[in-house]
């Protein structure tokens, strides 16, 4: 019996009783990358998921329960694979998992009690051979036939009956997308057996089943006027001829990249200054709320204001990650990681490289987190040594302060400025890669075997859950560690206590004495020159004062010191550590605080931020490793803290060299 | 240049800003070098619950 592809509904299975699993506890999911496998996950589970790292490797899966009339079903989403005996990192997880050597992180390692392969109904004959890999592991397995829609508008007709006779095992139809067939692949889940058949082990044999079973149990008709055939996608085929042109595929993605960069910075301006307000306003009713003291100062401008600038950030990273999930779903992410091969592969670096680096934009630490995807060691090794040269969120404040003071009134060279920021960190990351490619991480890559997926509406759900999803790990991660280093700065400079100087003695004896409307200005200028011998007798100023004469020669006096090792926790925290150290004011929002910077003077009268200075700082901004948490996810995802301290070093030394070179030639001239 | 040892909000934040430190140590430093390794017990072995000994 011939079954169109249009029938959701699930057939008689002609599969002899098994071993059914009742109720089963933990199924896995697997599939080819762009099978729709998340998309089903998602629609499976609902936001009832949670991510979690299996011990022991680098590749991150997904967790989500499904309820049935049966009991509770644990899914675990594992990484998108084209075949189980590849040496990659996702299929190593996908046999660990399938083998019950890996488990989700406290939980006990079992093989599971059954596995779903989820198939692409548009690309049946390439997925039979997972399929066929799967089923030689002997679990109740379940073939999930996704895309179905799809398939149906191109008149493909698949014999269901056929394929599940032949592969022995349940076949569902269904559209992740659509939620077509969901319900009966839940029910199908629930009673799966163990596949009565054994296709071949060699993967020639493998091969071969597949094409016969393709070849068997489907057809293709003209179902209408507009019925394409299989694999003649027209629509795709003459979008890719644009998309994948060696010079217009460089022109569309270079208009693509930029529509999506003025996106997110124009539609994140709104969220980051509401979120920025919020904080502010926090940070107000907390001084005004609690008495006096050092645990109002410690939660008001230590933890409140650590969080507030951690989460600022966070509307560019989801508005970043969301239009990236909509470009994937759309099929067009993996042609620019196509066309972006070309450009990447004379550097050692592969296009997969691609995505992390442009995550980088936003923040490393996703960036570097997404390099799991890149199947070479050696390329994924550079690309996690080069993700932090991307300009992320995190300088924009620096980028903004320097340029706006180097170019006060010219907006336009200032944005020229901003622009030539993030063109020297892309070519640092270019110069690097080849540097470490032809040295110490040598090794011919591997040519990019990416499947070209046809071009589909993008699904919202997805995109709004992948978002959910990197928020989430973005403010666990970074969230975490940036306020952990803040809390540490501010005790740092706001020990020891030291007597008032003279200076400011004097003034509070003349305030005593002035008249009300000048007494105020006294008070002022005296809390401002305590402020400022606090600051820098602090163990924090002190130790700048200790550093000063290592970065003299980039121009940089005690209090930019301060600044410049204050941003190594995190670069954004040098615009407010400039505020205390050269104002005594933490208030960098008012704009006559950042003017203060801008005429700041060292102990010698002679003004801090000169043109050579400021030059000088960009340079070093754009360059130098100033952030733990990356370096923290670099030891990790690298496998060593190694890489780790190479990334330091070479990113600061290149910095300083760098940032010593534009000092010493504009100071000169 | 002097601690306030005396106020106890100081050995508060103080407490505050140590645990933090640990904590961004515990992270840079690879898990191994912090996290006890499981060590194996002594046990003696036994037939049916019975000591070798015992049971010849």
């Amino acid at each position: 019996m011939s079954t169109a592809a249009s029938q959701a509904a699930p057939s008689e299975t002609g599969v002899p009783p098994g071993s059914s699993v009742r109720p089963p506890v933990r199924f896995a999911l697997i599939g080819n990358p762009n099978t729709g496998k998340t998309t089903l996950f998602n629609r499976l589970c609902g936001l009832r998921h949670k991510t979690g790292n299996f011990p022991g490797t680098t590749q991150e899966a997904r967790i989500g329960t499904v309820r049935m009339r049966e009991g509770t079903l644990q899914l675990v989403d594992l990484p998108g694979i084209y075949s189980l005996e590849l040496e990659q990192s996702e299929a190593e997880v996908c046999r660990g998992v399938l083998a019950g050597t890996l488990a989700p992180p406290g939980q006990k390692a079992a093989a599971p009690d059954g596995v779903c392969v989820v198939v692409d109904a548009t690309n049946l004959a390439r997925n039979l051979v997972l399929v066929g890999e799967a089923l030689r592991r002997r679990l109740p397995t379940v073939v999930a036939v996704n895309m179905i829609d799809l398939a149906r508008r191109r008149g493909l007709v698949i014999d269901l009956a056929g394929l599940e006779s032949r592969l022995g095992c349940r076949v569902v139809v269904c559209s992740a997308r659509s939620g077509e067939g969901v319900e009966a692949l839940t029910e199908a889940i629930a009673a799966a057996p163990v596949p009565n058949r054994t296709p071949p082990g060699t993967r020639d044999g493998l091969e071969r089943w597949a094409d016969e079973i393709y070849d068997q149990c489907t057809s293709v008709v003209e179902t209408g006027p507009n019925a394409v055939a299989i694999g003649v996608d027209s629509l795709t085929d003459r979008l890719d001829r644009v998309f994948t042109h060696p010079v217009l595929g460089l022109v569309v993605f270079a208009a693509v990249m930029t529509g999506l960069f003025w996106v997110i910075f124009a539609l994140a301006q709104v969220p980051m200054e509401l979120i920025d307000r919020v904080f502010a306003a926090a940070s107000d009713w907390l001084d005004g709320a609690m008495p006096e003291g050092v645990i109002r100062d410690f939660i008001s401008h230590g933890v409140v204001q650590g969080v507030g600038a951690t989460v600022i950030f966070l509307p560019q990273i989801c508005l970043l990650f969301f239009l990236i999930s909509l470009l994937e779903d759309t099929g067009y992410l993996a042609r620019a990681a196509f066309v972006m091969d070309r450009v990447l592969r004379p550097f050692g670096l592969p296009g997969h490289s691609f995505m992390p680096l442009l995550s980088s934009h936003a923040c490393a630490l996703p960036g570097i987190m997404a390099c799991r995807a890149i199947p070479d060691r050696r390329e994924r090794l550079a690309t996690i040594l080069i993700a932090p040269f991307m300009s992320c969120s995190a300088r924009i404040p620096v980028y903004v302060l320097l340029t706006s003071i180097l170019f006060a009134g010219r907006p336009m060279m200032a944005a020229l400025a901003f622009v030539g920021c993030y063109a020297l960190g892309i070519v640092a990351a270019m110069g690097t890669a080849l540097i470490f490619r032809r040295t110490i991480l040598r090794g011919k890559g591997r040519p990019m075997a990416l499947e070209l997926p046809s071009y589909k509406r993008p699904a919202f759900r997805t995109a709004l859950l992948g978002t959910w999803d990197r928020a989430f790990v973005f403010i666990r991660n970074a969230g975490t560690n940036i306020l952990a280093i803040v809390v540490v700065l501010w005790w740092l400079g706001a020990y020891p206590h030291v007597d008032p100087p003279p200076e400011a003695v004097q003034i509070r004896e003349q305030a005593a004495a002035a008249d009300p409307e000048v007494r105020g200005a006294l008070l002022e200028e005296a809390e401002r020159i305590e402020a400022r011998h606090a600051s820098a007798n602090s163990y924090l100023g002190r130790f700048g004062r200790a550093v000063e004469p290592v970065l003299r020669p980039l121009g940089y006096d005690r209090q930019l010191s301060v600044g410049v090792l204050a941003s190594f926790a995190a670069r954004e925290v040098f615009v407010s550590t400039m505020a205390v150290v050269v104002t005594g004011s933490e208030d960098t929002e008012d704009e006559g605080v950042v003017q203060a910077i801008a005429s700041a003077r060292r102990d010698d009268g002679a003004p801090v931020f000169t043109t050579a200075v400021c030059w000088s700082l960009l340079v070093y901004y754009v360059l130098a490793m100033q952030c733990l948490p990356t370096l923290a996810v670099t030891a990790r995802e690298a496998g060593g803290v190694k890489w780790a301290l190479l990334q330091l070093g070479w990113m600061t030394g290149l910095a300083y060299v760098a940032a010593l070179a534009v000092y010493q030639l504009l100071g000169a001239s | 240049m002097k601690l306030p040892v005396h106020d106890w909000q100081f050995w508060v934040v103080t407490a505050l800003a140590g645990a933090a430190l640990l904590f961004i140590v515990r992270n840079l430093v690879p898990a191994r070098w912090w996290r006890r390794k499981p060590r194996g017990k002594a046990a003696s072995l036994t037939i049916e619950g019975r000591s070798v000994e015992k049971k010849k």
